[in-house]
Parts: C-alpha cells; structure tokens; sequence
C-alpha cells in the first residue's frame, strides 16, 4: 500500500511474531485453552490482513490456510494437538524468513509448500470428510516433489485471494452497450438503523447513467402510526446504463439483505419496429400496478388510459408517472442504439475514392443524356432521365459523407479565446451557434488557419479592455460569436464582436499612406472595408505577437479565395465587426464557368467571377502594349489564357473576356469562347499535369473531353511577374 | 377560518432529527389540522424527515386540514431530492412542494 | 466543515496508513487501538461521520463495539464500516446484525478504501 508504512508494520509483525511464539508453547501445554486460542487466532490474522497492504502479499497467501486450521481449532472442530503446534511453529518461522527476506518474487521455499500442503490436507478433511477415504493429491505428493504443489497452491491461493472481494473487482463488461433496466428498490423498514441513507443509494445509481426515479409513497402511515426512524418509500427506477447488471448490484452490495431488489432488463426492440413504442397499459401490468382484467375495461373507454386508470383510481398520478417514463426512456435506447449500429469509421482514402467514382459517374451520365438526346430515342431518353436523379442522389449522398459538422472546430477556439483574452487582459465569452452545420472534410481542415487568424484580430484589435468597456457604456465582458449556417450550396461562416469597429478614416487614411488607393479615391463602405485584406495593409500600430505572426489579413483572404470562397466585412464603429465567410459546401465539387479556347476546354470557378465583355482583335491589337483595356472607368490588365497555356492556332477576330475577382485584384482572363454555367466534380490532375502552372485539377465533359480548371490565384501571381518585368 | 400552526425548521433534517420534528408536527396539529412549514433554513432534507412531513399531511388531511410549504428551498436540497425523483424540476419556491411530491396530500378543495 | 472519521484498529499500522489515506482526502480522523479506546473516544466525540473498525482485537473486539456504539442515541445511525478479511463471512454477518454500515475488505488500496468511504459518508 503506502511505503512509509512497511517498516511500521515490519516492526508490529516483530512484535506478533515474538508474541505468536509465546503464545503457541502455551498452546501446547492447554491445547484447548478458548482465551489462549483467540489471541493466538488475532496475531495470525493481524498478520495476514496487514502483509498483503503494505507488499507482503507473499506472507499473506502463506498464512492463509495457517489461519483456517487455527479458526477450526477456536471453533473446536480441530483439537490443538501436538502435531498442528508443530506445524504453527513451524510456520511462525517461516513468516520470520519471509519477513526479513522481504523479497515478493522469490518462490516458497520447500518446508513452506510442504505446510502449506500438510494445512490444505487438513483443511480439506475438515471440508470435505469423504476426502479422508481417498487422500487429497496434496498429501499423496511427496515434498520432494516441489513443482506441482507449487502449481497447486500458487493458483488455489492466488484464486482464493481474489474471491469474494466486494464490488469492484467484478469483471466490467466486454463491451460497453447501452442497457436499459427497470428497477424496483424497497428498503427494508429497519434500513436506517445500519447507518445506510437511503437516498445516497438512489444518488449513487443515478450516477451510472441516465436514470429517473419515481419514489412510491403510499406506504407512507399518517403521524400517527409513524415510526420516524423507519423507512415506507420505495422506487420505481429506469436506468440507462452500459455499465452492465452487476454494477448495479454493487451499489446495494452492502443492504442486499436489507432491501428488495428486483432489476430486469428491459428488451430494446429493433430500430424502427414498432415493438419501439411499447403499449402504456403492458408496462403497467408488468410492473403488477394494473389488472389485466382492468386494463381492458379502462382501455374500452375512448379517452386516454392514463386519465381514465386515475380517475378510477386504479393508478396513482406517480405510479402513472413512472410508468411513463419507462417508456420515454425505452424509446430513447432505442434512438441510441440505432445511433451507435449506424456510424462506423472508414479510412478517408476510400470516401475519397467514392467521390472519385462518383465524378465518373456523373460525367458518363451526361454523355448518355447527349447521346439518347441526339438519337432523340424517347425510351432510352426516359431511361437517361431516371438515371440522372439516381446520380444527382448518389452525388449529395457521397458527399455528405464527408461532411462533418463545424462544432469540433468551434470548440478548438475555446481555448485560444481564454488564453488570448487572458493574455492581452481583456475578458471575452466565446458564443458559437450553428455548431451542427457540416462542411467538407478538407474545407473544415483549411479553414482552421484563417478562422484562427481572424478570431486573434478581433481579439487583439476589435474587442476593448473591461475599463475601456466601461469608460463606453458596454458590460465589461466583450462578446465573439462564431457562428455557421448553410446558404445554398455555401456555408456562411460569421465571427462577430462587440468591440469598437472599425475606424472608416483610420483605414482610408492608411491605405492612402500605404499606396493601395489615391488620396481622393472614394470608396465605398464595402471596398474601404476590404482593404484590410491587401497585402501590406495592417491598422495595427505595431506587430503584436498576438495578431500578427507579421502578417496581415491577406493572409485570410487568400486562403478563402483558394477555398473558392469569399470574405465580407461589416462594422459599426463603436458597435463591433463581423466578418462573414462564405464557404462552398465542399471542394470537390465547384460551380464554374466553362470557357473554350479553340478545341480545349477550360472551368473558371464561378465565386470569382465578376463580368464577361467582348474583345475584338482591333481593340486587343491597340491596347496590346500594355494589355490593359477599360473596364468600368479603370485600367484592367487582361491575360490572354490562349497564350498563357500555349493553346496553338489563331485566335478568333471576336473574344470574350472573363473578369475575375482574385484576392482584391481584378483580372482579365481571354477565352474563345463563354459556354455557360456549369457544375462539375473535379478530379485531381493526372502526373504529367501535376505541375502546370495555372492549374488546379481536371473534370470529365459529358461528350468525355476533358476541361481544365483554372486556378486564378496561380494566373495572377505569374501575371503579376510579367507586369513587373514588363515595366522593369 | 382556523388559525394555521406554523413551524419553523433548520439546518440538516437527517434521520437524528426525525422523531423530534415528528413530535413537533404531532403537537402542531393538536392545536390546528393547518400546517405551514417554512423551509428556507433547511439544508438538508434527508427521507426520514421527508416521511414524517408526509405522514403529518396525511394526519393533517384526515382532519380537513393540509399541510403546506413555505418560504425559498436550497439549492443543495432540492438538487438531493431531484435526484432520488421526488422533485421533478428545479424548484426555488417552497409551496410548488406540495404539486411536486408524488401522491403527496394536498387539501381537498385545493385539488 | 471536514469530516470526522473515527478509527480503531489494534494494528498501529494499518491505523496509520488509513489515517494518513483519509487525511490526504480531507477527511479528519481520531485513532483508536481497539474497541475499548475505540467507544471512549466515540462517546467524547460530538459528532462523527463515519467509524471505520477491525474486528479482531484485543479488550473488546469490533463486532461488540458496534452494538455498544449503537446503544448511543448519538451514534444509532451513523455509518460504521467494518475491516474484514474474506475469511470471516460470518463474522461478517455478525457485524451487519450488530448494526454495521458496510465493510473493507483487507487488503484494501487506497483507492478501495475511498471508494467505501464516500458510499456512506455524505
């Protein structure tokens, strides 16, 4: 047990031993001396109660049996005689041995396995009297046989050690199922006087699971035949437990004789059967409340047997109670159990790989949909068309697989608001909302770094001090809420605080300071908003270690915009900032403009996209140098993707110009041609491919081409260095 | 109208406490079948003393009278009795006792 | 307030260990050697919340104990856990008659001992 307490016991052990040995010559000379074999019987089991505490456990199974035929002679069913002293002395030493060896692994020596069997020999006889007819193995071995008496009597006593220990050693079940048992539980009228409180035995069943209790108090006299000090109550109790029967025994382990106790199970039907919803009236007759007889007179009434049992008084109000919720909380296991049946893990490789497929799928769906439409069979049309819905199904249905819900990242930013908010002396409470909306396995993962990015600068420069709070007429403790809501094919994910907003001229005036806008540029609230997203742009006097890492807000920007995503701020000064996100549900699948550029085609992610204008090869030829055109009053720099991707032949005399929106900076992206809308699982790109600039992945076409999905971010950096160069 | 007897308990009602507040109710009745026990001081209340104060409704309501609650109850009481069902909502005020209790004696032209 | 535990086991041993166990929890303890000591120390105690005791043991032994502790109106209902060694069923039924709460059966770990502890001490 405790150390500290070994050489205390070593010492008292000592002294009994010292004591054991006067005690046994005495024995010798009045064997049945009832005081001298009490005291005898006291050192001994002192002896073995306390070895095995404090790591003799050695000394404790050896004594074992010494201390049984010791009982045998107190209750005089042994006679003391001079044989057994023999063997208590003997055994007295050995303890002595044991004591100073103090070594747990060593094994028993040969003259204590041969006590111990001479004692299980006698204590056998005493047991078991047809023993003495045929002699026990352990007598028939002689003590030069060592190995199997070990064998013996290492596992009779190491069995023997571990019998009937109370409560928690009982095994705890293999597996931890939900169990739902109807209990019933009625103390006995004399409970009180054994020092039990009743009510912390309900108290301790009801921490097992979830249970209800439902006392019956009925029995319950009036004052006058009242006896204070018994108990009357009993329970109708329905706990919901994976714990298993047995522990729930064990909390009554010390009253079983006190009290009755009747636990039964309660048969959770199948998911879905209607076995589910079991009859009010079945679980009254059950529990012996109701008569069967009874039952069916109150059931020809039309109105609720509920009513009707009490008004005839066949029921009380918390008979009627109880029976209820067994059966809400039979209905509930129920609920759970199929839960439990229904989840399963499974490696996301092969989600990945069903997504895969499912690409597959929906692009030969839609060369059937072409094909049947060109063939324009009306059979084979209907066919194509039922096929269609069963792949729209199947697309949402694997997709959502991957779908988690955003609430296991919430709970990660708990933390980060308490060490933050501590840490920079300002009291925050965390509110999150929506925290059950799902979102793509790998946007979930993406999205941690900008979220966390965007909680720390609200944090550090949205919320102010308790005092400054104060000195602003606000309740001292500052408020963010994390919050996310689907909206169509997106998520919207909102942080918002109380804290003072943003400063409209303090931005203005940096971002004119900075270079990002003209002195006199106007802009609007939502642009002037934005600009904290630019590059270089930071409203913070200096670099906290908080917010910064030493980067901005563009950081956040980009990684949503990579996300297919977008970012919008509203502020209020003094009122607080919310910054809304808005998410594609997942990044498989991206709504996207389809564009040609002679025979190939190309998807440019729709989120990004702003306009579509014409150019003619005139207009292109003049404004070459600079590849700049007019677009709305400003100086638009356009790429032209046919050159950019070294698509070969001549470009048409008419193009289009697709407008993006990439990381605050507008771009122009020349195709051939604008097709239209169009959604589309992405399929990652094959090896050769992997590494081509301006790309991120690939998608199937109906007609089986393939198209190539452009990745903006990519075009505008490379663009960017062509500029430079350029005007370099 | 009768004049209600009213009693005033503290601390914890454990079961040492049980047969002397028993007496108490006795005497309280003798004098009016109105009872009103005021709570607010009680920190804990163990079954036995709950079984007195039923079996004194019950007294109480054979003679036409009732017995009812009064004042605040503890939180650390009713969170006790909640647990072992004999309160099925967190209560603070003392006279949503008597609805609470299962099958406890209410006074019949209340019901 | 901490509560009081009174302990009577003849081994200075195991008395100390549970004492120093029960400390380490918060609980405070008064010790006693056997049943004698352990009902003059009962009777000049105002209240305890539980008595742990051994059986065995010299002037008087556990299971009188109990029924002399239970004598005192003081002590009718109070939890009293009895120290026992698997051996000793019917000692052990004994004790349940002569009015004890529960039992630890030895050898006990700490952890066993709290566990007993808090399922009759409020």
């Amino acid at each position: 047990m405790i150390d500290k307490f070994k050489n205390a016991f070593r010492e008292e052990a000592e002294e009994l031993l010292a004591q054991l040995e006067g005690l046994l010559l005495e024995l010798e000379e009045n064997p049945s001396d009832l005081e001298l074999l009490n005291a005898t019987f006291r050192a001994v089991h002192t002896i073995k109660g306390s070895a095995g505490m404090f790591g003799f456990e050695r000394i404790s199974r050896f004594v074992h049996d010494f201390e049984t035929v010791l009982d045998f002679c107190r209750s005089k069913r042994l006679t003391a005689d001079k044989h057994i002293v023999d063997l208590f002395l003997e055994s007295r030493d050995i303890v002595k041995t044991m004591l100073a060896e103090d070594n747990e692994k060593a094994p028993f020596s040969q003259e204590a396995l041969r006590i111990i069997g001479e004692f299980k020999h006698i204590v056998d006889l005493q047991e078991d009297p047809a023993a003495s007819v045929v002699p026990s193995p352990a007598a028939e071995k002689e003590p030069t046989e060592p190995p199997p008496a070990t064998v013996k009597a290492g596992s009779e006593l190491a069995a023997d050690q571990s019998a009937p220990d109370s409560a928690s050693t009982r095994l705890a079940p293999l597996e931890e199922q939900l169990e739902c048992f109807r209990i019933f539980l009625k103390p006995g009228k004399e409970i009180f006087f054994s020092g039990t409180r009743v009510l912390k035995l309900v108290a301790e069943l009801s921490e097992l699971g979830e249970m209800q209790a439902y006392p019956r108090t009925k029995d319950i006299p009036s004052l006058e035949e009242l006896n204070p000090e018994h108990c009357y109550v009993a329970w109708d109790i329905v706990l919901t437990t994976s714990k298993g029967i047995n522990s729930i025994r064990d909390v009554f382990i010390f009253v079983e004789d006190a009290i009755e106790l009747k636990i039964e199970k309660l048969d959770v039907p199948d998911a879905g059967s209607s076995a589910g919803n079991k009859k009010l009236g079945e679980i009254l007759i059950e529990r012996g409340i109701v008569k069967a007889e009874a039952l069916g007179d109150a059931l020809k009434s039309q109105r609720r047997l509920g009513e009707v049992l009490i008004e005839s008084k066949l029921v009380t109000q918390a008979e009627l109670n109880a029976a209820l919720a067994e059966q809400s909380q039979l209905r509930k296991v129920q609920e759970k159990t199929t839960e439990s049946v229904a989840s399963i893990r499974v490696a996301s490789e092969k989600l990945d790989f069903l997504v895969d497929l499912v690409g597959e799928l929906v692009t030969l769906q839609a060369r059937l949909a072409q094909t049947s439409g060109q063939l324009a069979d009306s059979s084979l049309a209907a066919i194509s068309e039922q096929l269609e819905r069963l792949v729209a199904q199947l697309r949402d249905n694997a997709m959502s697989i991957r779908m988690l819900p955003i609430g296991s990242t919430f709970n990660k930013f708990k933390r980060v608001v308490r060490d933050l908010s501590s840490e920079l002396g300002k009291d925050v409470e965390l509110l999150t909302e929506g925290a059950e909306t799902e979102l793509d396995k790998t946007v979930l993962e993406r999205l941690n770094d900008p979220l966390v990015h965007i909680i720390r600068n609200a944090l550090d420069h949205g919320l102010e001090t308790p005092d400054d709070r104060r000195a602003a007429n606000k309740p001292p403790r500052g408020v963010l809420k994390l919050s996310a809501e689907h909206s169509g094919a997106h998520v919207v994910i909102s942080i918002s605080d109380d804290g003072h907003g943003m400063d409209m001229k303090a931005i203005h005036a940096k971002a004119v300071e900075r270079g990002l806008i003209g002195a006199g540029e106007v802009l609007s609230e939502d642009d002037a908003f934005m600009l904290i997203f630019r590059p270089g742009f930071s409203t913070a006097k200096s670099l906290s270690s908080v917010s910064g890492r030493g980067v901005g807000m563009d950081v956040v920007k980009r990684e949503i915009d990579a996300l297919g995503g977008s970012v919008h701020v509203k502020s209020t000064q003094g009122a607080g900032t919310t910054i809304n996100l808005k998410i594609p549900l997942t990044l498989a699948i991206i709504e996207g403009l389809l564009v040609r550029i002679s025979q190939e085609y190309y998807v440019l992610p729709l989120s990004s996209v702003e306009a579509c204008i014409e150019l003619t090869k005139t207009r292109d030829e003049n404004e070459n140098e600079g590849r700049l055109m007019q677009y709305r009053g400003d100086l638009l720099p356009y790429i032209d993707l046919r050159e950019f991707f070294a698509v070969p032949g001549d470009a048409p005399e008419v193009r289009q110009v697709v407008v993006v929106n990439t990381q605050n900076e507008k771009l122009g992206m020349v195709v051939d041609n604008v097709i239209g809308d169009y959604q589309t699982v992405i399929k990652p790109l094959g090896r050769m491919l992997r590494n081509t600039n301006g790309l991120s992945g690939a998608t199937i076409l109906g007609d089986g081409t393939v198209a190539l999905i452009v990745d903006f971010a990519r075009i505008a950096i490379s663009a960017r260095n062509t500029f430079a160069r350029k005007a370099g | 109208m009768k004049d209600t007897s009213r009693l005033v308990f503290s601390g914890a009602l454990t079961i040492e406490k049980a047969a002397d507040i028993a007496g108490q109710l006795k005497k309280a009745l003798a004098a009016s079948a109105q009872l009103s026990v005021d709570v607010s001081e009680v920190t804990d209340l163990d079954l036995p003393v709950l079984q007195v104060l039923y079996a004194a409704a019950r007294s109480a309501e054979k003679l036409g009278g009732s017995l009812v609650f009064e004042g605040r109850l503890q939180d650390d009481t009713c969170r006790k009795l909640a647990t072992s069902g004999f309160v099925r909502e967190k209560i603070t005020v003392a006279d949503q006792l008597i609805k609470q209790l299962p099958d406890f004696p209410v006074s019949g032209q209340a019901s | 307030m901490a509560k009081q535990i009174l302990v009577i086991d003849d081994s200075a041993a195991i008395r100390q260990s549970i004492t120093y166990i029960l400390n380490q929890e918060g609980y405070e303890t008064t010790e006693a050697v056997d049943g004698q000591d352990g009902l003059s120390k009962l009777e000049a105690s105002a209240h305890l919340d539980c008595v742990i005791t051994d059986v065995n043991m010299p002037n008087m032994d556990g299971i009188t104990f109990i029924r002399k502790a239970r004598e005192n109106p003081k002590f009718k209902f109070t939890p009293i856990l009895v120290l026992t060694t698997e051996s000793q069923g019917a000692k052990m039924n004994e004790g349940k008659e002569a009015g004890a709460t529960g039992w630890i059966v030895k050898p006990f770990s700490a952890d066993k001992l709290l566990a007993v502890v808090k399922k009759v001490v409020e």
